[in-house]
């Protein structure tokens, strides 16, 4: 049995360019979707009511400088992972700095989930993803050319983590009436955007019109399928990238039906994709070659942006670039679906 | 390669999973702790036998003068990417948390940032319970819940 587990844990298709150019999209994306956390100085003490952690070791609300000294670090952090500086201290420092700039926000009363983001770099980086297009790559020259593959482990436990993620939504909905033919939950939780809040994503009207109680409850039902479904997943790769692509489609209806772009989700499934095969792995290379001016410079130019995503950045320009994110996910998800069921049914053909 | 040996690997995963349960115990017991593996629950239904309910404030502040201006709730909160609702409950919903000398403060300063130039004396919070009924063509209908008063004045 432990045998298994063992092989289960070690095997797995992807690449040191995968996980590099993964690493690339990962801290650009984040950058540009880093939160706004200044305003937390703005309230009173009385009203900072972090749940169960390690935020209650604080008395009140943080001053104002010492939330900006979280948000340059992390930007610095960020951009540092970006052109692999010191990767694995990096991915350490974003991971850790991300969980403290989500945390004192979530510190009045909502937590918003965005916990797996931060979870990447803390995980990734033992799967050596700062080997090749990276500065510490490049300090050593030839590796990431042989033929081995990076460990392998730290994208199952990554999986594993998204999957049980997933299952705590699935269990709060099946213990709370969702499969109980009687509630149409999903349509309970539209309804109240679209009637109370008025907020919608661009479809409400028809998601309005549709008074069905049975396609209503196979909303439901599907909507578990899939939160439940994703542990079940990690059994195989080509399983758990069937569902993360439904997760895609499942994000962008929920931003077209509500108005919620969850746009760090996909960020983290994009840690599953074979990014080598699909961006090309030479043409990379001959344009990663920069001196140590040039990487200087653009860990500042990074460190900037994400500075001003934090400070600066319109919430027009962050629900744009959230919306973008999700559109994009969806349209990868719905490309890499066809492509493997129109393999899939070539592949029944010829037998 | 970096390899790491089989037990660390298990150790690593045995980990998560305890940490999980034990995330999921405080989460039973208590709260949802942060940092935690969770994702959006969406608990229940807001739907209750075709009728939905919400619980909305109306505030109204009163100036020194005599004189009155109902405004919109979030309109006293700075501006931030918190669910507005969700804080102005925390901090408007009962006596206790609306009265605190730290929260009087806080909203003092909101108010005179807001009204330049005139001196708010007191905020009234009227809590009221919105239903929408599907039968009715989700027309809205209030009904009073509670009200909390904030007294700004010394």
């Amino acid at each position: 049995m432990i045998g298994v587990f063992d092989r289960w844990a070690a095997s797995g298709p992807f690449g040191h360019y995968d996980l590099a150019i993964y690493r690339i999209i990962y801290s650009f994306l984040v950058l540009i979707s880093l939160p706004k956390t200044g305003f937390v100085s703005d309230f009173p003490d009385s009203l900072y009511a972090p749940p169960p952690g390690p935020f209650r070791l604080l008395d009140g609300v943080p001053p104002h400088e010492a939330l900006f000294a979280v948000d340059v670090l992390v930007a610095l952090s960020l951009a540092c992972l970006a052109v692999g500086f010191r990767t694995r201290i990096s991915s350490l420092a974003t991971g850790t700095l991300l969980m403290v700039n989500y945390g004192f926000t979530y510190s009045f009363g909502k937590i918003d989930h965005t916990i797996l983001v931060a979870v990447v770099p803390l995980v990734l980086c033992w799967a050596d993803w700062g080997r090749v297009l990276s500065v510490d790559g490049s300090a050593n020259p030839g590796r990431g050319e042989d033929a081995d593959l990076p460990p392998q482990w730290p994208l199952r436990l990554l999986s594993v983590l998204v999957g049980l993620a997933f299952l705590t939504a699935a269990l709060a909905k099946v213990c709370s009436g969702w499969l109980d033919p009687s509630t149409q939950a999903a349509r309970g939780h539209f309804l109240r955007k679209y009637v109370v809040e008025g907020n919608t994503g661009g479809v409400g009207d028809v998601l309005f019109s549709i008074q069905s109680s049975t396609a209503w409850e196979v909303a439901d039902w599907l909507t578990i399928a899939l939160e439940a479904g994703m542990i079940l997943a990690v059994i195989t790769w080509p399983s758990f990238r069937f569902m993360i692509a439904l997760a895609c489609l499942f994000h962008l209806s929920i931003m077209l039906s509500m108005g919620i772009a969850f746009s760090v989700n996909v960020i983290v499934y994009g840690s599953f994709v074979g990014w080598a095969a699909l961006v090309g792995r030479p043409r990379i290379e001959r344009r990663m070659r920069i001196g140590p001016v040039g990487v200087t410079a653009l860990i500042g130019v990074l460190s900037a942006l994400g500075l001003y995503m934090e400070t600066l950045a319109s919430p027009q320009l962050r629900s744009m670039i959230a919306g973008c994110i999700v559109v994009i996910g969806a349209v990868s998800a719905s490309a890499y679906l066809l492509t493997t069921s129109g393999r899939a049914a070539l592949r029944l053909v010829r037998t | 390669m970096e390899s790491r040996t089989p037990w660390v690997i298990r150790l690593v995963f045995a980990s998560a999973l305890i940490a999980f349960a034990a995330q999921m115990l405080v989460s039973h017991n208590r709260a949802e702790p942060y940092p935690g593996l969770f994702q959006p629950r969406f608990s229940g239904t807001p739907l209750d036998h075709g009728s939905l309910q919400v619980v909305r404030p109306v505030v109204t502040v009163a100036f020194a003068d005599g004189s009155r201006a109902t405004v919109p709730y979030k309109s006293v909160l700075p501006s931030s990417r918190l669910h507005a609702i969700e804080v102005f409950r925390a901090a408007f919903y009962d006596d206790r948390s609306a009265g605190d000398p730290r929260t009087v403060a806080w909203l003092r300063g909101q108010l005179s940032s807001a009204f330049p130039g005139r001196s708010a004396t007191a905020m009234v919070v009227e809590w009221n319970r919105a239903s929408y009924d599907e039968a009715d063509g989700w027309r809205r209908h209030t009904s009073p819940v509670k009200t909390v008063t904030v007294r700004l004045s010394p």
